[in-house]
C-alpha cells in the first residue's frame, strides 16, 4: 500500500515535471518551422558552403542549401525576392556598406527580441561588428562570424634596406599620416621602390586620424583631411611613386611576389613594391601570390584604421523555418567551437572575442610570425562605426573620380571639388551640399 | 456561322498563352514603371505620389544628358565602323569578279565575337589594354611605335573609342550577314548587264548594289540605333560602374542601372527609364522621316 503511494506521488511529480517543462518550452519557442529540417541560404561568398557542410557533420539530421550569388548581383536579387514577401531565402547576408537599405526595408528578422535574446552576446562581440548589426532603433538585425579591418602589409626586406629596421611599430609611424606617407613615397622612390601598387591603395586614408565622416546631419562634408588628400596623391602621382598597377590586375598580384615591370616613367625597369592596403581576408593573395615570399612581409597600421568588406548574416523576416534559421545562424556566428575551427582551419579573423583571445599568441609564419590575431583584434577594436553612413560606398566612388580628374591634371581642385558635390547632389537629392558648390 | 465561332474561340486559346506572358511580362511592367515614375519609390517601404517631379528633375540632370550624349558618341563611332566594314566585305564577297570561295566560312568567323559573352569580351580587352602590363602596349613599345604606354581608358576619348570599336568588331559579323542576304536577293542579271556595260566597281556599288540594298540598310541601322542607345553591358563591365574616365563611358541605361539599384531610386529611375523610351522614339522618327523623304525623292 505504501509502495503504491509513493508510486502514485513519484507519477504525479513526473507528470507535473513534464507539464511544466511543456509550458515553459512553448512559453519560450514561439518560431515557426515547418519541420522539415532544411534551410536556405543565400551568400556571395563560400564562407558559408563551408560552414553549412561543418553543420550538417555536427547536425546529421539538418540540411542547408546554400546559394552563392554573384556578390555584385546579390543586393538586387535578394532586394527583388524580399520585397515580395517571398520565404525563400531562410538566411540572408549583406556587407557593412550596403547592409543599411536591408535594415530599413525590414527584410532582416529583429533578433534582440524574445526567443533570440542576441543582445546578450553583446559584449563577446567586437564592437563594430555588433554595431554593424543594429538598425535605427538599435535592435539587432545582422550577426557576423568575422571581424574584416584593414592594415598595410609591407615588405620587411625592403623595409630592412631603406630604414634598417622592419619592426611593425616604426613601420606604421611611417604611414602614421597622408604627410608622412607622402614623405615615405619619396624616400622608397630614391630607392626604386614604389610605396604602393597603384593610387587606389591611398583611398582608405583620406579619412585621416580624425575619420570624419561623409554626411553629417544630412549634408555632405569634405573634412581638409579630404581636401588635402587632393594634393598628396598629386604629388605622389606627378612624382610616379606608386607602381601603376591596378588593383586585380596581374601586375598587382605579382607585386606580391617580387619585382615587377613598371615604364611608367618612359624606360622599361623593374621595381618592388612596398605596401598593400588590404584588410584581414587579404592574406588569402599573399599565400596564393606571393608564395615565394613567405615570411617577408609584416602587417601594420595607416594613418586610421578602416574595414573593408564582412559578410553579415540575418534571418528573413518571411522565413517559415525561423526555429531551424537561427540554430543555423548560432553555430555560425555565436559558436565558440565553430569559431575556433573556422579561424584554424580557414586563418580567418573571427569577430568573436573569445576566440580572438585564444587566438591571440598565435604567431603568423607567412608575416614573419607576427602575432596577427593580436594586431587585427587591436584595429577592430578602433573602427568607430558611428561614422559609417548608408551613402559612403557612392559617395567614395565622385570623390575617387574628382582626386582623379585634378590628378591627372584634367581639372582644377575647385573644379574637382565643386563636380564632386553636383555629382552627390545629383545621386542623392536629399542631401545638402555647401551653397555655391 | 457556328464554324467560324468555333474556330475564333479556338484562335483565343491558341493565342492565349502568349497574350498571358506579354501581358505579364512586357504590359505590366511597363505600365507599372510609369507609375512607379510618378512617385519616390525607393525599392521598399511606401511609395508616395510626387507629381511630374523626377520628370521636371530629368531635364535639368546634368548627369543623364551627359549620358545621353556620351551614349550618341559611342553609338555614332560604333554605328560608322560596323556598317562600314560590314558593307566593305559585303562588296568584296558579292562581286562577281572576285569570285570569293568559302563564304559560309567566312561568315562563321565574322560573327564568331558575337558569340563571346560580353562580360569576357570587356575582361580580355581591359587586360590586352592594360596600361602597364597590356600586351598593346608592350608591342608598340618594343616596335618604338610610341615611347610611353598609353593609358588607353584613362582618357575619355580613346575610352570612347575603345569602347564602340569593340563594339563594332562583336556586332559587324551579324550586319555582314544580314547585308549579305541582301545581296544574295539582287537579281545577278543587274551585275551581268553592268559588267557588259563596263560599268567600274564604283559604279556598280553606287547605281546597283547601295540602292537595292537600302532597305537592308536601314533595317540594320534601325536595330542598331535601338541596341545603341541602350548600350549597358561592355561600358558598365569595362569601367568602374559609373563610367570612368570622368562620367565618359557613363551611359543612359548605366544611370538607369546606377539609379535603380546602387542609389536605391526606383521612381527616378522610372522616370530615366520613360526618358530613354522617348529618346528611342524620338531617334527612330527622325530616321524613318529622313529615309522616306529620301524615297519619295528617288521616286520623283
Amino acid at each position: 500500500m505504501k509502495l503504491k503511494k509513493i508510486l502514485a506521488t513519484l507519477s504525479l511529480l513526473v507528470t507535473a515535471f513534464f507539464l511544466t517543462a511543456c509550458i515553459r518550452d512553448e512559453d519560450k519557442i514561439t518560431l515557426p518551422d515547418s519541420g522539415n529540417n532544411k534551410i536556405v541560404v543565400w551568400t556571395f561568398n563560400e564562407d558559408l558552403k563551408y560552414m553549412a557542410e561543418k553543420y550538417k557533420e555536427v547536425n546529421k539530421d539538418k540540411e542547408v542549401e546554400v546559394v552563392i550569388i554573384e556578390a555584385n548581383d546579390y543586393f538586387i536579387k535578394a532586394n527583388s525576392a524580399l520585397r515580395g514577401r517571398s520565404a525563400v531565402p531562410d538566411i540572408l547576408v549583406g556587407e557593412a556598406d550596403w547592409i543599411i537599405p536591408f535594415y530599413e526595408a525590414g527584410y532582416f528578422e529583429d533578433l534582440s527580441s524574445d526567443p533570440y535574446n542576441a543582445d546578450e552576446f553583446k559584449d563577446k562581440i567586437i564592437d563594430y561588428v555588433y554595431e554593424v548589426g543594429l538598425d535605427k532603433e538599435n535592435k539587432i538585425r545582422a550577426l557576423a562570424y568575422q571581424t574584416t579591418p584593414g592594415g598595410i602589409y609591407y615588405r620587411r626586406d625592403l623595409a630592412k634596406k631603406v630604414w634598417g629596421s622592419d619592426d611593425p611599430k616604426f613601420v606604421g609611424e611611417k604611414f602614421s599620416s597622408l604627410s608622412e606617407i607622402k614623405k615615405t613615397a619619396t624616400e622608397l622612390n630614391q630607392y626604386g621602390i614604389k610605396i604602393f601598387p597603384d593610387m587606389g591603395s591611398l583611398r582608405y586614408f583620406s579619412m585621416g586620424e580624425n575619420m570624419d565622416p561623409w554626411v553629417v546631419n544630412d549634408d555632405v562634408t569634405l573634412s581638409q583631411n579630404r581636401v588635402d588628400y587632393f594634393d598628396v596623391t598629386k604629388e605622389i602621382y606627378d612624382n610616379k611613386e606608386v607602381a601603376f598597377a591596378s588593383e586585380w590586375s596581374p601586375g598587382w598580384y605579382a607585386g606580391m611576389n617580387g619585382s615587377v615591370p613598371y615604364n611608367a616613367a618612359g624606360k622599361e625597369e623593374m621595381v618592388d613594391i612596398f605596401g598593400y592596403t588590404l584588410p584581414t581576408w587579404g592574406m588569402i593573395f599573399f599565400r596564393n601570390s606571393g608564395k615565394d615570399m613567405s615570411g617577408n612581409w609584416g602587417i601594420t597600421t595607416g594613418p586610421n584604421p578602416y574595414i573593408w568588406g564582412g559578410t553579415f548574416v540575418g534571418i528573413n523576416k518571411y522565413s517559415k523555418n525561423k526555429n531551424s534559421a537561427w540554430e543555423f545562424l548560432k553555430f555560425t556566428t555565436l559558436d565558440e567551437d565553430t569559431l575556433t575551427w573556422w579561424s584554424e582551419s580557414r586563418g580567418d579573423v573571427v569577430a568573436y572575442l573569445p576566440v580572438l583571445e585564444k587566438m591571440k599568441d598565435k604567431k603568423n609564419e607567412y608575416l614573419g610570425g607576427q602575432k596577427t590575431y593580436e594586431f587585427w583584434t587591436e584595429q577592430a577594436q578602433k573602427v568607430d562605426y558611428s561614422k559609417v553612413t548608408k551613402y559612403d560606398r557612392e559617395i567614395e566612388k565622385y570623390f575617387t573620380q574628382a582626386v582623379g580628374s585634378y590628378q591627372e591634371g584634367k581639372m582644377s581642385k575647385d573644379k574637382a571639388i565643386e563636380q564632386f558635390y553636383r555629382n552627390v547632389k545629383t545621386i542623392y537629392p536629399e542631401l545638402k551640399i555647401p551653397n555655391k558648390k | 456561322m457556328q464554324e467560324n465561332k468555333k474556330l475564333s474561340k479556338y484562335g483565343i486559346i491558341f493565342i492565349l498563352p502568349f497574350l498571358i506572358v506579354y501581358l505579364v511580362f512586357n504590359i505590366y511592367p511597363i505600365l507599372r514603371t510609369l507609375y512607379l515614375s510618378f512617385t519616390n519609390f525607393r525599392g521598399y517601404g511606401e511609395a508616395t505620389f510626387i507629381g511630374i517631379q523626377n520628370y521636371s528633375r530629368l531635364l535639368s540632370d546634368d548627369m543623364f544628358i551627359q549620358s545621353f550624349i556620351n551614349t550618341l558618341k559611342i553609338w555614332g563611332i560604333n554605328i560608322i565602323v560596323q556598317l562600314g566594314m560590314a558593307l566593305g566585305l559585303t562588296i568584296i564577297f558579292s562581286d562577281i569578279r572576285y569570285k570569293v570561295k568559302g563564304l559560309s566560312v567566312y561568315r562563321a568567323i565574322f560573327f564568331l565575337p558575337n558569340l563571346i559573352a560580353t562580360a569576357s569580351v570587356a575582361l580580355l580587352f581591359q587586360r590586352l589594354l592594360d596600361w602597364q602590363y597590356g600586351p598593346v602596349n608592350q608591342i608598340l613599345l618594343n616596335a618604338g611605335l610610341i615611347d610611353k604606354p598609353i593609358n588607353w581608358f584613362g582618357e575619355p576619348t580613346s575610352a570612347i573609342v575603345i569602347v564602340s570599336l569593340i563594339g563594332a568588331w562583336m556586332w559587324f559579323g551579324n550586319s555582314f550577314i544580314v547585308l549579305m542576304a541582301g545581296v544574295q536577293g539582287i537579281s545577278k542579271d543587274y551585275y551581268e548587264a553592268a559588267d557588259i556595260d563596263g560599268a567600274s566597281r564604283l559604279q556598280v556599288l553606287r547605281y546597283i548594289t547601295i540602292p537595292l540594298l537600302k532597305p537592308v540598310l536601314i533595317y540594320v541601322g534601325v536595330t542598331s540605333l535601338i541596341g545603341g542607345l541602350q548600350i549597358f553591358d561592355l561600358p558598365f563591365l569595362i569601367t568602374d560602374g559609373i563610367g570612368a574616365p570622368r562620367g565618359s563611358l557613363n551611359t543612359m541605361v548605366m544611370y538607369l542601372y546606377n539609379t535603380m539599384f546602387r542609389y536605391s531610386n526606383v521612381g527616378y529611375a522610372g522616370a530615366i527609364a520613360y526618358g530613354i523610351f522617348f529618346v528611342i522614339i524620338g531617334f527612330s522618327l527622325v530616321l524613318f522621316k529622313f529615309v522616306n523623304k529620301k524615297g519619295k525623292e528617288e521616286i520623283r
